[in-house]
């Protein structure tokens, strides 16, 4: 196999301005199949801009984003979910007033084909479907450890909870690769260590994994590769090792953020 | 065999008991329509209330589920009307047939509305739908030639089926009344499936929506063609029900007539384009002596039920029953409580 076979997802001198404010400038990454990869850096530094470039939110001034060989920068979001990358969001962004199963089901919607017509006349493919949709459901919140809420609204789960919930419909898409964006935020230490734990799971199960975060603890823990970047340019690139030795990494983070 | 009797039994009281506030409902509402049935009067007000159940329904799919504000349904219940209405009576189509060509001509308006109104939000789609709205009353009034003008269209065919003639608003019930539960059972279907969950995740969320794989814009588009539909068979059922349509039929006020009622009744529910359509019919009716104070009337239910009631008379259905259960609950303990 050659080595651009195992990657999944490249990233090419990717730019994106704001008006004067370049805010992602010429970054350069590959991920590999099956890899965990992080995405870190100091508030503000495009993080998750950069994600919402790969995820098709928004289209890139210049660079290319290759997904498993095809370019798909510039791409509307819901083909991107459908070629196969799903996402979680930093600020969650969950269906608050449907419940925590149907919230699932909406991710199955590119893996499903029923149309309106189908639908009204609930034609027996229409059913079969559906019913599948709901044991795959239930299977992916057993996985994540929300078997029990099943039937709660969204809105009533706790923040953790919330959180597991977004991987959740995001896994329903059967991704070939995940994003998740900053999935630590305000989980306490025990949550944090469950997470870990789910993002290894996910890995197992062959999901590429690309995650944004800011605990530092969790991503050199997690993480197989790292990418480090500071008001738009990347400032590092390697093993999370690597990272660590890094002086402009060191500097970026006041020397001393880095501590595992 | 007896076990399977057993089984049987007690997958039926389930039923009922899962499904009986709705069972005694429709069983009220099924005597009631046979008592108004045998006056003309409330025959006709019984046809309006399944007519308007019809384009509040629409509507309910596409503000109550799908989030997207139209305050221009009237502008598809025209073109339902004078569609089915013009076809009839100058070429002779049989009814049955026009009104269904007026609701597809409707939709094809929904989406060509749709097109536009799907990269609007709030107040900007409000505005374009009000427009809307406007530009048809400005066409069926101005454009005599084909409409009538002012002085509208008089002597519409009646509908009939397979020979039978609907001319009495009590015979015309039947197929008003089939016709609703058909979209009723339509609009179950719908936001029980796939396309269902779409268009409350666009709701809810639009860019979470479009992050799961929803194309947004086409599942707006959607519903604005099915409730485009649903306004103009409502439409082109008033148009054979009453055989006289002008455009003063077809103002705002339908509009927010149809808003009202969904709002009253409460939106994002089944039961609540029915209850809302009912009441509204039976409230202006009574209030007929006041009709120059309509508008009026329509924008106080308004204001009642955006402060006190916001999820409609149904809302205050479901709290009374929350609120009941709570006292069946507190009263249980203290039996249990009792000393044996």
């Amino acid at each position: 196999m050659s080595e651009t076979n195992n990657v999944m997802l490249e990233v090419q001198d990717l730019t994106i301005r704001f008006g004067g404010l370049v805010a992602v400038n010429a970054v350069n990454f590959q991920v590999q199949k099956g890899s965990i990869f992080g995405l870190i850096g100091p508030n503000g530094a495009g993080k998750t801009t950069l994600f919402n470039m790969i995820s098709g939110v928004y289209k890139p001034t210049s660079g290319k984003v290759l997904f498993d060989g095809q370019e798909i920068q510039g791409k509307p979001a819901y083909k991107v979910n459908s070629l196969g990358i799903a996402r979680t969001y930093q600020n969650i962004n969950l269906f608050k007033k449907m419940t925590v199963l149907e919230n699932v089901m909406v991710g199955c919607h590119s893996r499903t084909h029923c149309g309106l017509f189908a639908s009204v006349l609930r034609t027996p493919a229409q059913r079969k479907e559906e019913k599948e949709v709901v044991e795959k459901c239930r299977d992916i919140l057993e996985f994540m450890d929300l078997g029990d809420k099943a039937d709660f609204l969204a809105s009533n789960l706790s923040y953790g909870e919330q959180r597991r919930l977004e991987i959740s419909r995001a896994l329903a898409s059967d991704p070939k690769m995940i994003l998740l964006d900053e999935p630590a935020a305000g989980m306490n230490g025990a949550e944090k260590e469950e997470l870990q734990r789910t993002i290894r799971k996910i890995a197992d199960k062959g999901i590429t994994v690309l995650l944004v975060e800011h605990d530092m603890k969790l991503v050199m823990n997690v993480t197989h590769q790292i990418c480090v970047i500071s008001f738009g340019k990347r400032i590092g690139y390697g093993t999370p090792e690597e990272i660590q030795q890094n002086p402009d990494v060191i500097e970026a983070y006041l020397g001393g953020g880095l501590d595992v | 065999m007896n076990q399977n009797t057993v089984l049987t039994q007690q997958k039926g009281a389930a039923f009922w008991k899962k499904n009986r506030l709705s069972i005694i409902a429709i069983a009220v509402l099924c005597v009631a329509a046979a008592v108004m049935l045998r006056t003309r009067y409330l025959a006709m007000i019984l046809d309006f209330i399944c007519i308007y159940t019809i384009a509040v329904t629409g509507l309910d799919l596409l503000f109550g589920y799908t989030g997207q504000v139209s305050f221009g349904q009237a502008g598809f219940y025209a073109i339902g009307a004078y569609t089915s209405a013009l076809l009839s009576k100058n070429l002779g189509v049989p009814p049955i047939l026009s009104i269904f060509i007026g609701a597809l001509l409707a939709t094809v308006f929904g989406v060509i509305i749709a097109f536009p109104a799907s990269k609007l939000v709030k107040h900007f789609l409000s505005l374009l739908t009000i427009a809307f709205g406007l530009m048809v009353y400005t066409f069926v009034n101005s454009c005599s030639a084909l409409t009538g003008g002012p002085s509208g269209i008089t002597g519409i065919p009646k509908v009939s089926i397979f020979g039978l003639e609907l001319g009495s608003y009590q015979s015309y019930f039947w197929l008003v009344a089939i016709l609703m539960v058909l979209v009723l059972i339509t609009k179950k279907n719908i936001i029980n499936s796939r396309v269902g969950r779409a268009f409350i995740a666009v709701r809810e969320n639009p860019h979470a929506a479009a992050g799961m794989g929803i194309n947004v814009a086409k599942y707006k588009i959607m519903a604005f063609a099915i409730s485009a539909f649903a306004a103009g068979l409502a439409g082109a059922l008033y148009a054979h029900m009453i055989r006289f349509i002008s455009p003063d039929t077809f103002t705002k006020d339908q509009s927010n007539m149809f808003m009202t009622m969904l709002l009253f009744g409460g939106i994002a529910t089944m039961s609540g384009s029915v209850i809302g359509a009912a009441a509204i019919t039976v409230m202006t009716e009574l209030l007929q002596q006041f009709a120059a104070y309509q508008t009026l009337i329509y924008a106080v239910l308004i204001l009642i039920v955006l402060f006190l009631l916001p999820n409609g008379t149904v809302g205050l259905f479901s709290k009374l029953k929350a609120a009941v259960r709570k006292r069946g609950q507190k009263r249980k303990p203290g039996k249990e409580g009792t000393p044996q």
